[in-house]
């Protein structure tokens, strides 16, 4: 979180130097790459595992990814009740029987093209926000004089122990951000504040903020996610999140619960 | 300390070479002694010439302008030279040891003309050293720069071999070499951190200097701690003769500089500052609110008193400082350093130099408007003992021995309001010593050359815990030491040798080989630096880095020493580079050691320099042709990949043109090939994005680079005392958006699809700069 706010100001405060500075798009030539699987599995609380297969494409290939289609995918819980998901199309599988429930360990399996793949998760208790409520600020641009609206949210732990948390927001039905924002509370209380750091919104605006609880493995594939959104001033040397499914595949298997609450901020 | 059968051989050979110098009949001679200053402003000449034409024996100072030689009895005539200087003849009759200060007044065709080194005309056939170059300020003044403001760290980035890790920034590069593998030195203080404003100013403020060597290889044995480059930089001493006033108005920054005696030739000072305005320039244009700070300040002071014929103290300091904010929030960092010296000279044959040492560099975040404060940093204290013996026109020994106790602090946290998520990772601490021996010598008329040996030991000191971590960065082993308990230590021998084989008068070869140790890291995940590198001990988990670099260079002059042409070929074997896992923090980390991963490196080149020195046009032309590859067991499959830094070509074209005494002109070209970086070759989605897919590691390049730089520089009239001058200057002339960084992201325009996005920081930058003087 703090290296994340330290390389915030250093991107904001550079670009306040550069005021010279241009971006432009550019056309280059990047290699070809084996094709490799690609997995976005979730199992949340009180509904069934919901899978997509596909594969990586050339980067600058905008067809859509080839999918995979005759996988054997498997959900299995820690009382070894398992299921096989269904084929749905462009690459969806979904279950119908597993339900996700809290406090349960999964593993998932899949099978492609003979090649076996498998990924655990846990999915924890949910937390319950109290609320969301919005604070006047100057607007983080330090060009603007504009006012801002930024939120402050109370919800609850969900264990003693150290609790990890990942946050959306929805900005009038528009998911706000594609970075995945974290949160880890060492040796809680029963009420955790969360300020999002430069995250505000205008007034009126409809927000809406999702709160998932999850374990420490998933969130620092969370961020490795958002260290691929763009590493700042292109600093650091770039990689490929790691998938809890090994290696040559991409992708995660989250089975987590979420709270959401819904605001107008002024 | 455990030493191999090799470096036995090596130390026995180098042992040997320093006892030849002594199995010399003695005869009846006599030393003459003393130091060449400038008349002008009593500033001390280092590299000036003192020289029997009649038996061509000679010597030249050193650092502090003092000279020794030592001849049989007799009448000799000397000529004292410094390039810049009127040349003086003396004849002498010596039948005793004889003290001689000598003061050089500037020549007078110094005005309408430029030149471009400082020691005498044929020093780079003659000396053993290799792969080194020394420049004065008068050579960097008139080359345009960005912002108008003079900067050594730019001027060096022209130079064969050290190439700029980033548009307009100051880190570099020296044959492969990372940014952390260079030895800074300012009056023989370590400099932590070299750049203001995100690296766009380098600390130096040229006003205050004096000159400056930088060398890439073949590193004589005084210097040690870093593995590729040592730039070493002297400040002013300050004018012994009269109280002059100078400084400069620029559009980002400005100085002023105070210097004078306090007795006269007897005690001086320099006091200059610097303070830029970048932030009250953007408030005004309307690109910065009233709520921003974005400024640095420096101040670089020096005192010096020469008590007797013998002893000279110099006390000198620098403090410098970057301050961003916005509202509450903001980060700052600086360097301090403090050096007091001591010359003494025993007697007409030995010098020596005490000096005292302190360097600090640090740096804090105030976040989370302003209830958070990070901090992190790094201080020195060391002791160095130089002595310098002029044996015999042949020989000078030199010796020492020096010792730093190294604070690093590698992070704390406190938040203002809540206890419970400070972080204070803890402090380490560790000393750092070494010895080392070494002579310059002319073996013969032909042959002369450098060799020395340093040894050096490291020990991480208590208190603190050597742990021990599993491939998840757990900890699996701890073991505890108390306060000052040497927790790690290493030792490193390192030989160094220069040799130059004269093949005619105009032309010479050279080889050299150097091994270096570094002990100290810098974690940094970007190639130019950032200020929030932290600098870490080497450890349990950490070893040092060690360094072979073999040089082989042919050098032949033209016209009279007027043009010089030097073609080099370097190769350099690295060991225990260091580089990250996979999604390293590396600010505030407790367990940083566990992600650092190390290797070995290689690195090879040739570099071709050809300079014209004197006349009304001066300039070069240099080109490095170069590869640099790392091998780190856990990256790229374990397979060799470049370097991040690593460039194929990189070309510098520089040129000064004086058109008459008050106008001239220069400019430069710089091109080089992009970088060594890593691109996506492939895409996925996941949670309803686009994500790169990275196959290999530094696989790719940025666009190359090149750019033109003009100056114009008007000398004002003078009345009286007063002098002033203008530059004109115009950064990236014909406007070119090199690329400074390419960002692969999904299209904001076209939903669904991806693209490459170029950043570009400057396109022409006109800058002016109003410099006076009295």
């Amino acid at each position: 979180m703090i290296f994340k706010q330290i390389k915030n100001l250093l991107f904001i405060f550079s670009l306040a130097i550069i005021g010279v500075s241009c971006e432009k798009v550019i056309d280059m030539d990047l290699n070809s790459s084996n094709p490799i699987p690609t997995v976005d599995a979730k199992l949340l609380k009180d509904s069934t595992a919901l899978v997509r297969l596909s594969y990586t494409s050339d980067y600058f290939n905008n067809d859509a990814p080839q999918y995979i289609e005759n996988a054997i995918i498997k959900v299995i819980n820690q009382n070894d009740e398992t299921e096989t998901l269904e084929y749905i199309s462009k690459g969806y599988y979904r279950g119908t029987q597993l339900i996700g429930s809290i406090h349960s360990d999964y593993r998932m399996e899949i099978e492609i093209e003979g090649q076996n793949y498998q990924a655990e998760s846990n999915l924890l208790s949910p937390t319950e926000i109290f609320e969301m409520t919005f604070e006047k600020t100057d607007s983080p641009n330090p060009t603007s004089n504009e006012l801002k609206y930024a939120p402050k949210i109370k919800f609850k732990s969900i264990s003693e122990n150290t609790n990890y948390f990942m946050f959306k927001f929805w900005v009038n039905g528009k998911l706000d951000s594609k970075q995945y924002r974290t949160m880890v509370i060492e040796n809680p209380k029963d009420t955790i504040i969360y300020e999002p750091f430069r995250q505000n919104f205008d007034k009126d605006d409809v927000v809406k903020v999702r709160i998932y609880s999850i374990n420490k493995e998933t969130r620092t594939y969370y961020q490795q996610l958002n260290d691929n959104n763009g590493g700042m001033m292109g600093s650091s040397t770039p990689y490929n999140a790691q998938s809890n499914f090994g290696s040559q595949i991409l992708g995660y298997f989250l089975a987590s619960s979420y709270d959401e609450h819904t605001e107008i901020a002024q | 300390m455990k030493i191999h059968t090799n470096q036995r051989i090596e130390i026995f050979g180098i042992a040997l070479l320093m006892i030849l110098p002594f199995l010399s009949f003695s005869q009846d001679k006599f030393t003459i002694s003393g130091k060449i200053t400038d008349a002008e402003n009593g500033e001390d000449l280092i590299g000036a010439t003192i020289f029997d034409i009649e038996q061509q024996l000679g010597t030249s100072t050193n650092t502090y302008g003092f000279f020794s030689l030592t001849l049989p009895e007799g009448n000799y005539k000397l000529q004292i030279s410094y390039l810049g200087f009127q040349t003086i003849t003396k004849k002498i009759q010596l039948d005793e040891n004889l003290k001689l200060n000598i003061s050089l007044e500037p020549s007078s065709n110094s005005l309408d003309e430029v030149e471009i080194i400082s020691e005498k005309k044929d020093a780079n056939l003659s000396s053993a050293q290799m792969s080194v170059e020394k420049m004065d300020m008068k050579q960097i003044s008139k080359l345009p720069v960005l912002f108008g403001e003079k900067d050594i760290l730019k001027t060096i980035q022209l130079l064969p071999g050290i190439s700029a890790t980033s548009e307009g920034g100051n880190g570099f590069s020296v044959r492969g070499g990372s940014i952390d593998q260079n030895l800074i030195l300012l009056d023989e203080a370590p400099v932590y951190s070299a750049s203001h404003l995100m690296g766009f100013f380098s600390v130096f403020n040229s006003d205050a200097l004096k000159n400056m060597s930088v060398y890439k290889g073949g590193i004589p044995a005084n210097y040690g701690g870093r593995a590729s480059s040592v730039l070493d930089i002297s400040m002013k001493d300050g004018n012994n003769q009269n109280f002059q006033v100078s400084g400069g108005l620029g559009l980002i920054s400005s100085r002023l500089t105070l210097e004078g005696p306090i007795i006269k030739d007897k005690m001086s000072f320099i006091v200059s500052g610097r303070r830029s305005y970048a932030d009250l320039v953007a408030g005004a244009v309307g690109i910065l609110d009233d709520d921003a700070n974005l400024y640095f300040y420096d101040l670089n002071a020096k005192l010096n008193y020469q008590i007797n014929d013998n002893n000279r103290i110099f006390l000198s300091g620098y403090f410098g400082n970057d301050e961003f904010g916005y509202g509450a929030m903001g980060m700052n960092w600086g360097n301090k350093t403090g050096t007091l010296r001591w010359n003494h000279i025993f007697n007409s044959k030995l010098f020596s130099n005490t000096t005292l040492i302190y360097s600090e560099y640090d740096y804090g975040f105030k976040l989370n408007d302003g209830e958070s404060e990070l901090s992190s940093g790094i201080v020195d204290y060391g002791f160095k003992q130089d002595f310098t013996y002029f044996l015999n026109p042949k020989n000078t020994l030199s010796f020492g021995f020096n010792s730093t106790h190294h604070t690093f602090n590698p992070g704390k946290l406190e938040h203002e309001n809540n206890d419970n998520t400070e972080i204070l990772l803890d402090e380490k601490f560790a000393l750092e010593s070494s010895i080392y021996l070494s002579n310059k010598q002319e073996i013969t008329d032909r042959v002369s050359a450098e060799y020395g040996l340093r040894i050096s030991n490291f020990s991480q000191l208590g208190e603190g815990y050597n742990n021990t971590y599993n491939e998840d960065n757990q900890i699996v082993d701890s073991v505890y030491f108390g306060k000052n308990e040497v927790m790690q230590s290493y030792n490193s021998i390192e030989p160094r040798l220069s040799l130059s084989y004269r093949l005619a008068e105009d032309k010479s070869i050279k080889a050299s080989y150097n091994k270096m140790g570094q002990y100290l890291h810098l974690m940094s995940n970007s190639t130019s630096g950032q200020p929030t590198d932290t600098w870490v001990p080497s450890s349990h988990n950490i070893q040092p880095l060690d360094v072979n670099q073999y040089a082989l260079g042919y050098f032949q002059n033209f016209q009279d020493n007027n043009y010089e042409f030097s073609v080099e070929a370097y190769y350099k074997d690295m060991y225990n580079i260091t580089d990250f896992k996979d999604g390293a923090d590396i600010v505030l980390n407790e367990n940083l050691e566990s992600y650092i991963l190390q290797g070995k490196g290689r690195s090879f080149g040739a570099e071709f320099y050809l300079k014209k020195k004197t006349g009304k046009f001066t300039g070069w032309l240099s080109y490095t042709l170069s590869r640099t590859e790392n091998q780190i067991e856990g990256i790229n499959n374990n397979e060799w990949y470049p370097s991040k830094i690593d460039k194929t070509h990189d070309i510098s074209l520089v040129g000064s043109y004086q058109i008459n005494k008050r106008w001239s002109v220069s400019a430069t070209w710089v091109y080089y090939t992009g970088n060594a970086v890593t691109f996506p070759s492939g895409k996925y989605e996941y949670d309803g994005f686009t994500y790169p897919y990275y196959t290999e590691r530094n696989g790719y390049r940025m666009p190359d680079y090149h750019r033109l730089d003009l100056n114009v520089h008007l000398e004002g009239k003078q009345k009286k005392r007063f002098k002033s001058s203008w530059d004109f200057s115009i950064y990236n002339a014909y406007n070119r958006y090199n690329a400074y960084s390419i960002d692969f992201q999904e299209s904001e325009t076209v939903p669904g699809t991806t693209e490459a996005v170029q950043l570009s920081l400057f396109g022409i930058v006109p800058s002016v700069t109003w410099n006076f003087k009295f």
